[in-house]
């Protein structure tokens, strides 16, 4: 058994020292084609070889980004000919995880700050810029059959309410809300993602779901959302120390910080980040003092 | 030809060996250098494959942390896990005994027709995905399903419940138990029954008492492969019933969770799968000698 186990060991450690592949294969050092949109420029300088503003991406976001990072993802290729930007949507409390296991990605943007806190050390210039924020809403199905008006409701134990897990950003952001308004509600189901928690609902599953607002305009018909005013979660982006792709990565960042980056947030529901009124150039975000998660807004009386 | 001491026969003694009286003298000369030798053409891609299989195993076991595992494992939310996987996959291993043994006979023994269709839809949850079962299980039973409203009438609402993860188990175990046993049947000397009902005794008890202790061994073995099934299954359960510790939140489900919030209580439990399965496997041979 002793000397089964030391193979073992000398094996896995040969196969680790075989090292990680980087998804960032150079292209031939094709540059950025000229901008075509008519917003301001924002592309770096051209650089030849494999680190260059128009490379491949791989972005990790939170799962309520699907929809406008998708769109962004579009605008940045669109910009740089040739560039393929790939996704992966999940909870950002499985994002950062997988990233802390050396999941490689290049630009990381989760749903609030404690998960991007947690990997701190693999930022290459923390702390992570905020981009975005976000408002929750309760859902229900079409046409609302159960009447639901408030937090309030949901904690009649004949709805059947579905909520993120506790460390899921919408998870935490609910239950936050839920106890600032002294409501208890017992979920029939935690769900790992935002995405998931509006399927159950969708599907017919659940009576009712807190969500973001932004996940409530992606499903148009198939739901009915209530905003919840008051909480809202702030959105950091940030890129990875481990990246191959510096100037590609900054370039998407600064894209998604650009005018036409947070315009096209601004489609997709997100509110802009309180530091977002000045040129993207100017700031550096003054994440030093460490500022609560979620900002409560004068009214915070959930509605009904 | 050689014998086990490495030597070569002399013509006359392989006329002797039995197996070579089938073989033409031509075939016998080139025959032994191979039957010894391992082509190393096949050994590269088996070692390759062993690694594969086995070298995720060894760096579970090496990455768990065993110091802390009785406080890992005394945790609430591992031990809400623990214990509802265990009552559900007994459950599951239930009903697929009680429904499975039946409808392996019927695939065995009956003469109702469409019973290889029968046996090839037994097979499907085998095969198929299973977050596409779960999919499948939801469109079936749940609220909106084709059975929803039924359910409904009767008071009962399976989404969300434990039930609704035994019956996922069930889904994905059951197939195992109805295939292990309906090869044993099948394979049983009809005559040991015929004996029994000359003798006076009624199917029921023919079935009891002379069929059932003789596929005893493939039903152990059919319920080990059903149960470790049963225990593993997340995919159909977390699509249709949902996750919630203490009422649908396997272990899988925890080791789900667990791997993004409290990686070394998932690495805990993950283990604890693990010894599991290497001990329904080692059973499985212990009983079954071949």
């Amino acid at each position: 058994m002793k000397r089964t186990l030391i193979l073992s060991a000398a094996l896995l450690v040969g196969v680790s020292a075989c090292g990680e592949n980087n998804p960032d294969v150079g292209k031939d050092g094709l540059g950025p084609a000229p901008a075509e949109s008519s917003a301001q420029p924002t592309t770096s300088p051209t650089v030849l070889g494999s680190d260059f503003a128009g490379a491949d991406l791989t972005v990790f976001a939170a799962a309520s980004l699907t929809e406008s990072f998708r769109e962004l993802g579009e605008a940045y290729e669109s910009e740089y000919f040739g560039a393929e930007v790939t996704f992966s949507f999940q909870g950002s409390q499985s994002l950062v995880a997988a990233i802390s296991q050396g999941a490689p990605a290049d630009v990381i943007a989760t749903a609030n700050r404690k998960t991007m806190t947690s990997i701190t050390d693999e930022l290459e210039d923390p702390p992570a810029e905020i981009f975005a924020r976000n408002q929750l809403a309760i859902i229900t199905e079409p046409g609302n059959p159960l009447m639901i008006t408030g937090l309030a409701d949901l904690a009649d134990p004949d709805v059947k309410v579905v909520l993120g897990g506790p460390t899921v950003p919408v998870g935490k952001a609910s239950r936050e809300t839920l106890k600032a308004a002294g409501v208890s509600v017992e979920p029939v189901s935690e769900e790992q993602n935002v995405k998931d928690v509006l399927s159950k609902v969708r599907l017919g599953e659940a009576d009712a779901g807190i969500v973001y607002v932004t996940d409530v305009q992606a499903a148009g018909e198939d739901v009915f959302g209530i905003k919840i005013p008051g909480i809202t979660n702030v959105y950091p982006i940030g890129v990875l120390e481990d990246t191959d792709a510096d100037l590609a990565a900054d370039a998407f960042v600064e894209l998604v910080l650009s005018p036409e980056g947070q315009a096209i947030l601004a489609t997709y529901g997100f509110k802009p980040a309180p530091e977002m009124t000045t040129s993207p150039d100017s700031a550096t975000s003054p994440d030093s003092t460490p500022a609560p998660d979620s900002t409560p807004s004068p009214d915070s009386t959930p509605a009904g | 030809m050689a014998d086990p001491a490495g030597r070569s026969l002399t013509p006359a003694e392989r006329s002797l060996t039995p197996a070579a009286q089938q073989i033409p003298p031509a075939a016998q000369q080139r025959a032994p250098a191979a039957a010894q030798r391992t082509p190393v053409g096949l050994l590269v891609p088996g070692l390759l494959a062993l690694s594969l299989l086995v070298l995720p195993l060894i760096a579970l076991f090496s990455k768990t942390p065993w110091s802390d595992l009785p406080e890992l494992l005394g945790r609430q939310r591992v031990q809400q896990a623990l214990w509802l996987s265990i009552q559900c996959s007994l459950s599951a291993l239930g009903l697929s005994i009680v429904l499975g043994i039946p409808l392996a006979w019927l695939l065995a023994r009956s003469r109702l027709p469409g019973r290889r269709l029968v046996r090839g839809l037994v097979t499907v949850p085998l095969v198929l995905p299973p977050v596409v079962g779960g999919v499948a299980l939801l469109l079936a039973f749940g609220r909106r399903g084709l059975f929803g409203p039924a359910l409904a009438e009767v008071g009962t609402e399976l989404s969300f419940t434990t039930a609704a993860v035994i019956l996922a188990e069930t889904f994905v175990a059951l197939p195992f138990l109805v295939l292990t046993v309906e090869g044993a049947l099948s394979g049983l000397d009809p005559r040991h029954e015929e004996t029994a009902s000359t003798l006076g005794a009624g199917p029921i008890r023919t079935f009891l008492t002379v069929t059932l202790p003789m596929i005893g061994p493939a039903v152990v073995a059919g319920s080990a492969l059903a149960w470790a099934r049963a225990l593993g299954e997340f995919g159909a359960t977390i699509t249709f019933a949902g996750s919630l510790p203490g009422t649908t939140q396997t272990v899988p489900s925890a080791v789900n969770q667990l791997l993004a919030d409290d990686p070394p209580a998932a690495y805990a439990l993950s283990a604890v799968l693990l010894a599991v399965s290497v001990t329904i496997v080692i059973g499985l041979r212990a009983k079954l000698p071949r």
